[in-house]
């Protein structure tokens, strides 16, 4: 316990005032680039956001390992790799207005807000909601809305949007979430389970039309032709 | 007055009741908790405990000598004060263990391993107490395994029925409170142990069980369980709540849910609020708060529609009601006569009377399990309805040891006899990715057999999809151009894309959710070319009535391929429930090597070669009787449509009967030689059994009512009374001049049956029904054969 306030006293000393720094850029090196996430946006910014700002006190030390790490009331924060991955394929720097479905932590959303313009989050759950809310503007995010509402329609006095994130998975896609994004506006929704995240799916609008498609953020190959 | 023998058989046969009820009450208590009811793990709770109590027993010799009452007098206390204890250290001490989170979580894992090791203990009390009694009175062995078995058998019955009115976890403190109550009129009258200090201590323990019967103690869900995360909604409110032995019933009503899967991606309008319904924590259906009100034009655009769209069916079976919002769908589309089949009793009435009012359709709901209903149904229906099956990837394979029976090859055959000429079958699932669930529903259909006896071919199947549900439709019939238009004209109109064409291969427009090579396997299984799944890692072979694990799509020699793909912290694609199988016979392993290596450590026998025997001996009959109870729960999993009911009659009748073939054992072979015999027997009945098993599940099926359980008490009867008798036929024959080879070979029954229990639904779940059952019967072959050998050599 002493060997570690003498080494958090040293950092501070010599001006080293982020001492998950390193573990931030281990996180993004090892977890993010080298799975294929080259968009230099998100990965600025996921250098920059102090992830271990976002988990439990009790989950500190899992902040920046690769996985997901449990908030409560059944929730999690996502794996990192799934934060930066839903982050790539909206194409964050086109997008000025973003709307997220599930704050959460306000992980997601604090990532999104390092590159967009504006941020518009909604969360259902009133305590993380409260809880969001004032880590966001402690860490003095003015660009990040939230609210505390209904996800299924959506923030219709800020529509349309240019991308939508879903960080929860659903059934079904609400219909209000559909009319509110752009003609050429994407979102991004995961499949499976807050644990067992099996894969996301990109949602396009297009000339009217909606596109879907399966996204494999880690590759799984099912097939062993050859063996 | 002391306790004489008689007050020994009443203090057996009531803990013999506590011993199973505690069992069946930690199984639904589990149910609840988890995703799983972790029955062989319970099981093995109780066996561990008797094992312990083996180990117990001779370190308390020199007590029992000098005062054997006082001795289970305080056990008796010492139950009842560790029974409530165990429930409230769970609940406020270690906390309730997560199986989703168990192979994440290290925490988890250990929380695992302490709430096995703090439900063991007081089943190691209650063995210890039911041993001390058996060893005691070693001459009324039969009489006294006779009452340990039928008070087995009695306490399942009486706890399933107590299971309507109560919580199981007050069931399992009621047993506290049963023991400590016994304990403290049998003080009264016994003079020995009628000291102030013990009965002062088990009047306070009376009180405090008896008013924990009274204090709420809630069994919470796990936070990931569906009813956990709506209870999180602001507005969420419970307006039903009832317990019974097919789990907890509970309905959720707020203004968040909303229920539309398979919904179009450009349907504009509203989809109705309703109320979520639950049974074990876990979604069971879905119910629309004001029909009348209600605008169901969200029903028409989804792709479960299909069936509707295709032709104008007139007479529907919806299988699982799912809460009425299928029934809706039904009427929504003109359905004339709509009948819906409900195994829960419960969620029966609430259905029928949500449709009371409607006079226009013809809606009769029926308590009946829908497999159960389809083997025994006589009419034909234009269209059989399932609604979509449980998201999987959501469960991340948790239900991967769930017996879903109808889901079989054996059921889908018999929904293709019920339906008329040109009928559909239509079912729905999640797409998981990689594509599983539907690639096993579809070697499913394609084992059907047309009455001509061959296979299903290509153009009888059609399938479309939106980006997270695929519907497939298997026709009996071949399927026409009128069909094919419109199934188009309808994925069209809603951006759907046709999955299986019956007639050429599937172009994607709109949903591209599934890779290629997935799609070429489709192709390959629709087109019937060889070799199909040789490449595929997943098991998405048929599931069949021998191997009704439907969830389960691992195969286990493909486990290094898995793992090679997957780090440790993200399990992304590995089936949960099937590993949390293997820890939990890792632990049992554990748990009972640590019980054998005590027994061969502080157990001395007189001769070494007998330790070598009883541990042959004991642990066969252990394992094997392990094997043929956990088959046959599986079994009657499917007669009785409902796991408990099934676990407390296979327990209870199976420790009745052999609790009778016990106690006749030595009439009936009085002589060791004859005694031999027991063991051809047994394989004899086992392999008749086997043989039979099939005809037996569906003259059960048929049967109604209580005449179903007795009928079904004639065929286990026989197996349960001679799968009895080596116990007793052991003791005598290994046991007798020895006094501590008792309670040796009761440590290596006990252990060796908790790795029976455990292993078992290993077995049934990679290796199925018959195989196990046939292994047990080898094992009672091999013993007759040890026996007869040895005895053989000794003589010459």
């Amino acid at each position: 316990m002493k060997s570690k306030l003498i080494l958090i006293i040293i950092f501070l000393f010599l001006g080293f005032d982020d001492p998950y720094k390193s573990a931030r850029e281990r996180m993004v090196n090892l977890q993010i680039k080298a799975r294929g996430v080259k968009n230099e946006f998100v990965l600025k910014a996921m250098s920059k956001v102090p992830r271990h700002l976002f988990v439990p006190k009790s989950h500190i030390d899992e902040a920046y390992d690769d996985g997901p790490v449990p908030i409560g009331y059944g929730q999690t924060i996502s794996q990192p790799f799934i934060v930066a991955y839903m982050t790539e394929v909206i194409d964050p720097e086109k997008c000025k207005k973003v709307l997220e479905i599930g704050t959460g932590s306000g992980y997601q959303a604090a990532i999104l807000a390092e590159i967009v313009d504006s941020v518009f989050t909604i969360e259902i759950i009133t305590e993380l909601y409260k809880e969001a809310k004032e880590r966001l503007e402690k860490l003095g995010y003015k660009n990040i809305k939230v609210k505390n509402a209904d996800g299924y329609y959506g923030w219709r006095e800020h529509a349309l949007f240019d991308a939508i994130v879903v960080t929860a998975a659903a059934e079904f896609v609400p219909p209000p979430l559909i009319e509110q994004l752009k003609d050429g506006g994407k979102m991004v929704i995961p499949v499976g389970s807050p644990f067992y995240t099996q894969n996301l799916v990109l949602i396009e609008k297009k000339e009217g039309k909606i596109y879907s498609k399966n996204l494999i953020p880690v590759r799984f190959v099912p097939f062993i032709r050859g063996k | 007055m002391k306790i004489k023998n008689i007050s020994h058989q009443i203090i057996l046969f009531l803990l013999s009741v506590t011993v199973i009820s505690n069992q069946i009450s930690l199984i639904q208590y589990f149910a609840y908790q988890q995703w799983y009811n972790f029955a062989s793990v319970v099981i093995s709770f109780a066996l561990f405990g008797f094992g312990v109590s083996g180990l117990i027993i001779p370190k308390l010799r020199k007590e029992i000598a000098e005062e054997l009452n006082r001795v289970i007098q305080k056990i008796l206390i010492a139950c009842g004060f560790f029974i409530p204890l165990s429930i409230l250290i769970e609940k406020y001490l270690i906390g309730a263990f997560d199986s989703y989170l168990v192979f994440f979580d290290v925490k988890e894992t250990i929380k695992f391993f302490f709430v096995v090791f703090n439900y063991t203990i007081p089943f190691c009390l209650l063995a210890t107490l039911i041993g001390l009694i058996l060893t005691s009175f070693a001459e009324q062995i039969g009489t006294l395994y006779f009452l340990n078995l039928v008070g087995s058998g009695i306490g399942g019955i009486l706890f399933v029925y107590l299971l309507w009115f109560i919580e199981p976890q007050k069931i399992y403190l009621l047993n506290g409170f049963i023991i400590v109550f016994l304990s403290f009129v049998l003080q009264l009258f016994n003079h020995q142990a009628r000291k102030v200090t013990l009965l002062v201590v088990n009047l306070i323990l009376v009180i405090l069980n008896f008013s924990f019967l009274f204090i709420s103690i809630e069994n919470e869900p796990s936070q990931f369980k569906t009813l956990s995360r709506v209870k999180n909604f602001p507005d969420a409110e419970v307006v039903f709540n009832q317990p019974s032995p097919y789990g907890r019933v509970e309905i959720i009503s707020s203004t968040l849910l909303r229920y539309s899967p398979g919904l179009s991606l450009n349907f504009v309008g509203e989809i109705p609020q309703g109320e979520a319904i639950f049974i074990n924590a876990e979604s069971a259906g879905f119910k629309i708060t004001n029909p009348i009100q209600s605008n169901f034009n969200f029903l028409k655009k989804s792709t479960l529609a299909l069936p509707f769209v295709l032709k104008q069916p007139q007479k529907i079976l919806i299988l699982n009601s799912s809460g009425g919002v299928e029934i809706n769908r039904a009427i929504v589309n003109n359905a004339k006569s709509i009948y819906v089949t409900e195994k829960n009793p419960i969620l029966s009435k609430i259905i029928s009377s949500q449709f009371e009012e409607n006079k226009s359709n013809e809606i009769k709901v029926i308590n009946e399990d829908p497999r159960i209903f389809v083997e025994k149904s006589n009419s034909n229906f234009d269209l059989i309805f399932h609604p979509v099956i449980e998201p999987v990837g959501y469960s991340s394979g948790l239900y991967s040891a769930q017996e879903k029976f109808l889901f079989t090859q054996e059921a889908f055959q018999k929904i293709y006899d019920d339906l008329d000429e040109n009928g559909y079958f239509s079912i729905s699932c999640y797409i998981d990715n990689p594509l599983k669930t539907f690639l096993k529903l579809l070697n499913t259909l394609k084992e059907i057999k047309k009455a001509d006896k061959t296979k299903i071919s290509r153009n009888q199947i059609l399938a479309i999809n939106n980006w997270n549900v695929i519907t497939i439709i298997l026709k009996k019939g071949v399927f026409n151009l009128d069909e094919i238009e419109r199934a188009e004209n309808f994925a069209s109109e809603n951006q759907f894309d046709i999955l299986v064409h019956p007639f050429k291969r599937s172009e994607i427009k709109f949903n591209s959710v599934i890779d290629s090579q997935t799609l070429d396997l489709i192709e390959n299984v629709v087109s019937n070319k060889e070799s199909k799944h040789d490449d595929y890692i997943f098991n998405v072979t048929q599931s069949t009535d021998d191997k009704p694990y439907f969830s389960n799509f691992i195969i286990p020699s493909k486990l290094k391929i898995y793992l090679d793909q997957i780090s440790l912290r993200n399990l992304t694609y590995l089936e949960v429930g099937y590993f949390l199988i293997w820890l939990a016979f890792f632990v049992a392993l554990v748990f009972s090597a640590i019980l054998i290596f005590l027994a061969f450590y502080s157990i001395k026998l007189k001769s070494k070669n007998r330790r070598f025997i009883i541990l042959i001996y004991f642990s066969s009959i252990g394992i094997s009787f392990m094997f043929i109870e956990l088959s046959l729960i599986q079994k009657f999993t499917l007669i009785f449509s409902s796991d408990v009911f099934a676990i407390s009659f296979i327990i209870s009748l199976l420790l009745i009967s052999s609790g009778i073939g016990s106690f006749l054992s030595h009439k009936i072979f009085p002589s060791e030689k004859r005694s031999l015999f027991v063991f051809p027997i047994i394989g004899f009945v086992l392999i008749t059994f086997l043989i039979s098993s099939n005809y037996i599940v569906s003259l059960l099926i048929d049967l109604d009512g209580l005449r179903k359980y007795f009928v079904s008490g004639l065929f286990i009867f026989p197996l349960g009374f001679f799968i009895g008798m080596p116990f007793p036929f052991g003791i005598r024959k290994f046991c007798q001049d020895d006094e501590n080879a008792i309670p040796f070979a009761w440590a290596i029954n006990g252990s060796f049956s908790v790795l029976g229990s455990v292993g078992s639904i290993l077995l049934l779940v990679n290796c199925g029904f018959n195989f196990t059952i046939l292994l047990a019967a080898m094992l009672y072959l091999f013993l007759g054969f040890f026996i007869f050998l040895k005895d053989y050599l000794v003589k010459s």
